[in-house]
């Protein structure tokens, strides 16, 4: 059951109708129930695997809240991490090392007897393992007592709107929203429904027509000029993004409807002046589980210089890796992790080139070629990201620093005018939407936009709602379905 | 919770009028190009019974599927009935005694009902033929309504194209249990409830969404031609000729002989199993528009792929129509008449030519003497 199907809007109208209708005591219960409805709409088998790694997970809690010693303690959260590290590296990297390591041995003449591994990666599996390890650490951390309700434990795992790509909401602030009783609040739930609606919109409209020209280039690289792969990677920097921030913003909203508050997983990144902000607004349930339960244990930043840039590599790289099975991702989490250190290592040379350049007294324009230039570092890592494959990604960098000269070079190849104007309906779409995401991002700068249109007339509100709709209904790809994190 | 709700209904409202005009206002054809698309069953395969809309009867002027909404389209004006199972026929209590399971050439599109293959075949032989289709065998045996009264002939009609893909037999349709035949027959008796069809045809309806889907292609249409074109659709280029093909040169390929094999494989399966039935069965390949006109194409080359697998067809002892010779030589003679020229299906008189071919073999006449091409 997508999001954005017919069959995911009856079941969350129909869902949304009976959790307001039922005392507020047995909330949870239609919630948890509907939960595993949803998961169970993907493959009927991958909750019997939520189901017993919930099991496993709370009784392990249990166990580690009531050891009282250090040494007990410490056993029981190895167990915890190992069993859910454990499992989700079976299922998604086992095939990839396995592969990996054919590869090796057959480059050095090695025969090596190297099982082949192909295994049905379970739906979501990335995000609640994470969830469920975030739990555990925190128990151990004393930072909450184990829940003792195996029901509400099973919640914060399969809650429906973040079961399948997050956001990795943490148990300290979605556990206690449980046990709070939930009213209904028109204000509330029509913002939840406000928030849908500019998923949808991000989703469907942005990101579904810009799947079109994307998918289309990085299916064969090898047929398009240098301008066309510089498009089609622009374009893959904005679908991306919507993909994955419409997908948040409607999980966000179908929480908020039934009264809980949920991490905020974007908060506009492409207007970030730096990589280390970029990172601070991108994904940030992630980029903060990852902060807290693996770069803070390592040191974080109170250690030697030398062991601070392993540390961050060492982030980044799990980072990518966690994307994917495939080295285009570690490629990608590598690039990061060298402009992070970068960034920090440069900073004084930088505020020495801008005061010498005199930015200072010209902050607009200051900032605006630092937005430009870390956008265009991010933009640069997504090659890789998107890529089929590590050597396409490397074809395509070529082609982009080599490729823009002579009749020679783009001999045998699309051309950016022929492919635009074959795509021409999509490429208006993709400009007149992105324009219109620009436009509220930039509003958002000043405040909650939603707030905004509460202080307008009614006919202005809702001629705004009615275009996003009519705009989701005439202009979105029907076909484009999937969300991007799904594979993840 | 009252507020929340009323202004629920009210913003909703537009979409619910709209949906409401659409189904039970406006004619059912009314937002398509061509009857097809408004009389397919979308959702509620399940619940309807056949691929088309049962008892419809609407006559629309038609555009070509390849150029519709330029100024290459060609509109004619057809007739198109369906029966109550859902199949472009007359309703008629007689039982069919030839029933023709084909794919969009044999419903007839771009085509009035009475130049379809079945009515052509029909008026040849005196005795009634039955156009199933778009269907599959699969989906004949499935249905028992028709397989109830057995047909004396089941002729398989398949565009050049997919003679590769044909579908294979599925063996709970072949050989079905005492207890899976009194299922299907039980199914097909709850699809042939004229009630539950009344009440499944606007619904699908609903979610075909027709006037979205216009208003989408409106869209679209208006910004590339506005931006690209300055408001003004282009000319057609010189020398091109008014003959368009969906394909073009991908469709003159080379096929793979281990598809021919597959082909063979399957439609032999065909013969058997109707053969074990006591039903006479007829294998009829169409010809790509892009085969007998290969001519009219950049790269001007005559496919060999069906010519290969009418004879081997025959070798194998299974009767095959050989509409490749026959439309080869109604080509050479009457020039490029067999094919609607904005559209990917045969015209009347490619049909008229099946039809002669598919009436002389079937009464026992000797096959290949086509009559001059009717004025």
């Amino acid at each position: 059951m997508l999001f954005n199907s017919v069959e995911f809007l009856l079941f969350f109208i129909g869902i949304g109708f009976v959790y307001f209708a039922i005392p507020a005591r047995f909330r949870w219960m239609l919630l948890l129930f509907g939960s595993y409805v949803f998961y169970m709409s993907w493959e009927p088998s991958y909750a019997a695997l939520l189901g017993l790694i919930t099991v496993v997970n709370y009784y392990l809690a249990i166990r580690l809240g009531r050891s009282i010693t250090v040494r007990g303690k410490k056993t029981i959260l190895a167990l915890t991490v190992t069993i859910n590290a454990g499992l989700l590296f079976s299922l998604k990297y086992l095939g990839f090392f396995a592969e990996s390591l054919r590869t090796v041995f057959h480059h050095h003449g090695v025969a090596a007897a190297i099982p082949v591994f192909s295994i049905a990666l379970p739906v979501g599996i990335s995000f609640y393992t994470f969830k469920i390890m975030s739990y555990t650490i925190d128990v151990y951390r004393g930072k909450l007592e184990p829940e003792r309700n195996i029901g509400l434990f099973a919640l914060y795992v399969a809650f429906f709107p973040q079961l399948i790509a997050g956001p990795i909401d943490r148990s300290t602030r979605l556990l206690p929203q449980f046990r709070e009783e939930q009213m209904f609040d028109y204000r509330r739930v029509s913002d939840g429904l406000k928030l849908i609606l500019w998923g949808f919109f991000q989703k469907m409209v942005i990101a579904g027509t810009l799947t079109i020209m994307v998918d289309l280039v990085y299916s064969k690289p090898g047929q398009y000029d240098a301008p066309t792969l510089a498009l089609a990677t622009l374009f893959f920097a904005f679908q991306i993004y919507c993909d994955f921030s419409g997908y948040s913003d409607i999980a966000i909203g179908i929480a908020q409807v039934f009264g809980y508050g949920s991490i905020n997983n974007f908060e506009r990144p492409y207007f970030s002046r730096s990589i280390p902000e970029f990172w601070r607004r991108w994904h940030i349930s992630l980029s903060t589980w990852f902060r807290d339960y693996l770069y803070i244990p390592l040191g974080g930043s109170r250690i030697s210089i030398p062991r601070w840039h392993v540390n961050i590599m060492i982030v980044f790289l799990v980072s990518g890796l966690w994307h994917g099975a495939n080295w285009t991702f570690v490629v990608w989490g590598a690039i990061h992790g060298c402009y992070y250190i970068l960034s920090v290592l440069t900073k004084s040379a930088r505020e020495k080139t801008v005061a010498t350049l005199g930015l200072v007294r010209l902050p607009r324009l200051h900032q605006g070629i630092q937005m430009a230039i870390t956008f265009c570092l991010v933009t640069f890592t997504w090659i890789f990201f998107r890529a089929n494959t590590i050597s396409d990604a490397f074809y395509i960098v070529s082609k982009l620093f080599t490729g823009w000269g002579s009749a020679s070079e783009t001999a045998g190849t699309n051309t950016l005018a022929s492919f635009v104007s074959s795509h021409f309906f999509e490429f208006c779409v993709a400009i007149v939407s992105i324009t219109v995401m620009g436009m509220v991002h930039t509003l958002q700068v000043r405040g909650n936009v939603r707030n905004m249109l509460r202080s307008k007339p009614i006919w202005l509100r809702w001629a705004a709602y009615y275009a996003i709709v009519a705009a989701i209904l005439l202009l979105s790809n029907f076909g484009s379905k999937q969300f991007i994190y799904f594979q993840f | 919770m009252k507020k929340f709700v009323t202004k629920s209904i009210l913003f909703a409202a537009p979409f619910v009028v709209l949906a409401l005009v659409e189904i039970f206002a406006l004619p059912l054809d009314f937002f398509t190009f061509r009857v097809w698309e408004s009389v397919k069953v979308d959702t509620l395969k399940n619940i309807l019974p056949g691929y088309f809309y049962p008892r419809i009867s609407i006559t629309k002027t038609e555009q070509g599927d390849i150029t519709h909404h330029t100024v290459y389209a060609l509109e004619k004006t057809v007739e198109w009935h369906t029966d109550q199972f859902g199949y472009r026929n007359r309703d008629d209590t007689r039982a069919p005694e030839i029933v023709i399971i084909g794919d969009s050439n044999t419903v007839g599109t771009g085509l009035t009902q009475s130049d379809t293959l079945s009515v052509a075949l029909e008026s040849r032989l005196g005795v009634r033929v039955y156009s199933f289709a778009p269907a599959s065998l699969n989906v004949f045996l499935r249905d028992r309504q028709l397989t109830h009264d057995k047909p004396r002939v089941v002729i398989v009609a398949t565009i050049e194209r997919d003679v590769p893909s044909l579908r294979t037999l599925k063996p709970e349709l072949t050989y079905p249990s005492v207890l899976e035949r009194k299922f299907m027959e039980l199914r097909s008796a709850i699809k042939g409830f004229r009630s539950l069809q009344g009440v499944a045809v606007p619904v699908d309806r609903l979610f075909k969404a027709n006037m979205l889907h216009y208003y989408r292609a409106s869209v679209r249409r208006a910004i590339t031609m506005v931006f690209l074109h300055g408001e003004k659709i282009p000319p057609p280029k010189q020398n091109i000729p008014s003959m368009h093909f969906l394909f073009g040169d991908l469709a003159v390929q080379d096929v793979p002989p281990d598809q021919l094999e597959r082909a063979l494989t399957v439609v032999k399966s065909y013969n058997d199993l109707l053969k074990s039935m006591d039903i006479r069965f007829i294998f009829l390949p169409i010809p790509n528009k892009e085969n007998i006109y290969h001519d009219l194409l950049p790269s001007k080359k005559k496919p060999v792929f069906l010519g290969q697998t009418i004879d081997a067809m025959r070798k194998k002892g299974i009767e095959t129509i050989d509409l490749q010779s026959a439309f080869d030589e109604a080509y050479r003679r009457n020039g490029p008449v067999l094919y609607l020229p904005d559209d990917t299906h045969w015209s009347a008189e490619g049909v008229r030519i099946a039809a002669e071919l598919l009436a002389d073999a079937i009464s026992g006449k000797k096959e290949g003497k086509i009559s001059p091409k009717s004025r």
